[in-house]
């Protein structure tokens, strides 16, 4: 696990196409270990761009800029590799995989991620006991490990599950893409509860969140605000309320101005 | 009723070649089946009829040997057995057909009676030539549930790897309020040429459950032929077909002759490079069998290069107060689906195996939910190594 303090995720004029449209302008950002950055933007405004650029989704083309994780050129790495090094993305809508048992899709995906670290796979057993046991503290019923992953999933429940592979994997960047729509109040407890005890092991958080609620819960270091391409403002947690209060269009209004 | 055995005899060797499959067939419109003389001029099996079948118990009451398989020659006999297949189905197959019968020497027997019910039975066929054509008659007697393993390929039975013609008939009656599980694992060499015809009836109240994973072989058809003559009877047909570098098939007829009967048919293709894949499903429904409920689905999904996959669904419906569904997807894997397994640092190859195990396995349960049935009979570690085999990943054991 990273050292507190140290530089996880460092972007630099990052610029992205979705097609033929360019979403991400010239995107710069710096998280530390243990950090929660809280990205807060208009419907459209390139969000979960960001995410699944840096998490190498091939539908999305990086045009300009460089990432690294912990120091690793991130955009030079294969998305499974990406993954391995540590990037962790929470889907805002996870597929559903029919008749992959979960339990198989989530060891196969750690013990990936633990040979890649030079470390042994767990068996199923050892699997299993860590899975529920995890399962429990975030109130998703053991049961769901042998459904198949997603399917027939509520929208809180897919979330649970996301929670429950991140905690698994105990990624070093974790960007969770509005990982609070559809769970009810347990749920967003668990995940205040998740990021709290993963944040205090060094792992940063990346919080793509429309929220203030959430945002607020989080108690996130920095909140940036994501417009015309850009990281048009960051602040404090005082960003996200006025945010909030004016909303979005204000701002537009004024760096257009 | 088909023609009469011909064995050997030149007449009837020519009149096949003669009749033999029209160029332009509905039923082979998409692709034709090698020349007669493939099925006919090979060298044929020299071993023994009663070698040649291999049946081992799985399943059943401590101590019972199952099912006893009763193997016959007598040329008389075996006439009167081929008579006896039901043609109502036959179709443009009947030339296949004729191959068959005029090749065919001798025939294997299983009557599985109440002293076998809730048992199992692997039927393996070994083959010494280069052409074989079998005859395995089952008859389930009324009450009994049973499942029958078929384990056809010469991959699976040690055979050489050399090229060979198969042209197989399997008939089978489930008696009334009997069930059968029929699974059917079909692996087979590359150069293989390969024809599997089963015809199937059953009676008031039976089931006839068939389970195929069909994979291999230059050439390979997998025919069935469902007729639900006793009321209320049911039939499932449900196919995993994996193409890599052969041209494959699956037909099923199945009819419902019978009111209050139930069918279902589903089958999934998974079809790499350039592969040629084509699956006829027709279900049919006479005017006087209210009460049907009819299901049939094809999904075909190219995994790999550009494989042609053809799914042709038909429904037959002559009778009002009937409840049909039928339908053809045809897409690749998700993308999305893909993405989310690399995301969580699954390499691309296992991502693939998982997906379509996946896809393959929730199918098969819907037919066979009943995992430690499917590993005990060896068609859940057949199918995964199989899936293996076909995306290209190294087998292994959850």
């Amino acid at each position: 696990m990273a050292d507190q303090g140290e530089t996880i995720l460092e972007v630099r004029n990052l610029a992205v196409k979705a097609g033929d449209r360019l979403v991400l302008e010239s995107v710069s950002i710096d998280i530390a270990a243990g950090e929660v950055v809280a990205i807060m933007g208009a419907n459209g405004s390139g969000k979960s761009t960001l995410g699944f650029a840096l998490a190498g989704h091939p539908r999305y083309e990086v045009v300009g800029g460089e990432a690294r994780l912990a120091g690793a050129d991130l955009l030079a790495m294969e998305p499974q590799d990406r993954a391995r090094a540590g990037l962790f993305l929470s889907f805002q809508s996870p597929p559903d995989l029919p008749g992959v048992r979960n339990n198989l899709f989530m060891r196969t995906s750690l013990n990936s991620v633990l040979e890649a670290q030079d470390r042994e796979p767990v068996d199923a057993f050892d699997f299993l006991e860590r899975a529920k046991g995890i399962a429990a503290d975030i109130d998703l019923p053991a049961a769901f490990l042998n459904r198949p992953v997603n399917e027939g999933f509520s929208g809180g429940e897919r979330k649970r599950n996301e929670l429950l592979q991140l905690a698994m994997l105990a990624p070093k960047l974790a960007i969770l893409d509005e990982i609070d729509s559809g769970m009810d109040v347990d749920g967003i407890r668990s995940i205040v509860e998740t990021v709290g005890r993963m944040r205090a092991q060094g792992t940063a958080f990346l919080l793509i969140s429309h929220s203030l609620a959430m945002v607020e819960a989080m108690a996130p270091d920095r909140v940036a605000e994501l417009d015309g391409g850009r990281i048009s403002r960051i602040g404090s947690l005082d960003l996200a309320r006025e945010i909030a209060r004016t909303g979005f269009s204000r701002t537009r209004e004024s760096i257009e101005g | 009723m088909q023609s009469e055995a011909a064995n050997t005899n030149p007449v009837a060797l020519q009149r096949v070649r003669d009749q033999w499959i029209p160029t332009r067939t509905e039923l082979f419109r998409h692709l034709r089946p090698p020349e007669a003389d493939t099925w006919l001029a090979l060298p044929a099996s020299t071993a023994d009829e009663s070698t040649a079948w291999v049946a081992k118990a799985l399943g059943g009451a401590p101590g019972h040997t199952g099912p006893r398989l009763v193997i016959e020659t007598d040329p008389q006999r075996l006439a009167a057995a081929l008579a006896a297949v039901p043609s109502t189905q036959l179709d443009e197959y009947a030339p296949l057909a004729d191959a068959h019968a005029a090749s065919c020497t001798g025939f294997a027997c299983l009557r599985i009676d109440a002293a076998d019910n809730g048992g199992m039975l692997r039927i393996r066929r070994r083959s010494d030539g280069m052409r074989d054509a079998p005859l395995l008659v089952v008859e389930v007697a009324a009450g009994v549930d049973f499942t029958l393993v078929e384990d056809a390929g010469s991959q699976a039975t040690g055979d050489p790897a050399s090229a060979m013609t198969r042209n197989a008939l399997t008939s089978i009656r489930v008696g009334a309020g009997a069930r059968l599980r029929h699974l059917r694992i079909r692996r087979e060499p590359p150069a293989n040429a390969i024809a599997n015809r089963t015809v199937v009836e059953v009676d008031a109240n039976g089931r006839y459950d068939e389970l195929t994973l069909a994979v291999g072989g230059e050439y390979h058809l997998e025919r069935s032929e469902i007729d639900l003559v006793g009321e209320a009877a049911r039939a499932e047909s449900v196919a995993v077909m994996l193409a890599a570098a052969d041209q494959l098939e699956q037909q099923v007829e199945v009819r419902h002759s019978a009111p209050g009967t139930r069918s279902r048919v589903d089958i999934l293709v998974l079809a790499a490079n350039k592969t040629r894949v084509v699956v006829n499903a027709r279900t049919t429904l006479p005017r006087n069998v209210p009460g049907a409920i009819v299901d049939q689905a094809l999904h075909g999904v190219p995994t790999a290069g550009h494989p042609r996959i053809v799914l042709r669904p038909h429904l037959e419906i002559l009778h009002d107060q009937v409840e049909a569904r039928h339908g053809a997807t045809w897409g690749a894997l998700s993308e999305d689906a893909l993405f989310y397994a690399s995301q969580r640092g699954i390499d691309p190859v296992e991502a693939r195996a998982l997906i379509v195990d996946g896809m393959a396995s929730a199918l098969v349960a819907s037919c066979v939910d009943d995992p430690a049935l499917l590993e005990q009979a060896g068609f859940a570690s057949a199918l995964l190594d199989a899936i293996a085999a076909h995306v290209g990943r190294k087998p292994e054991r959850a």
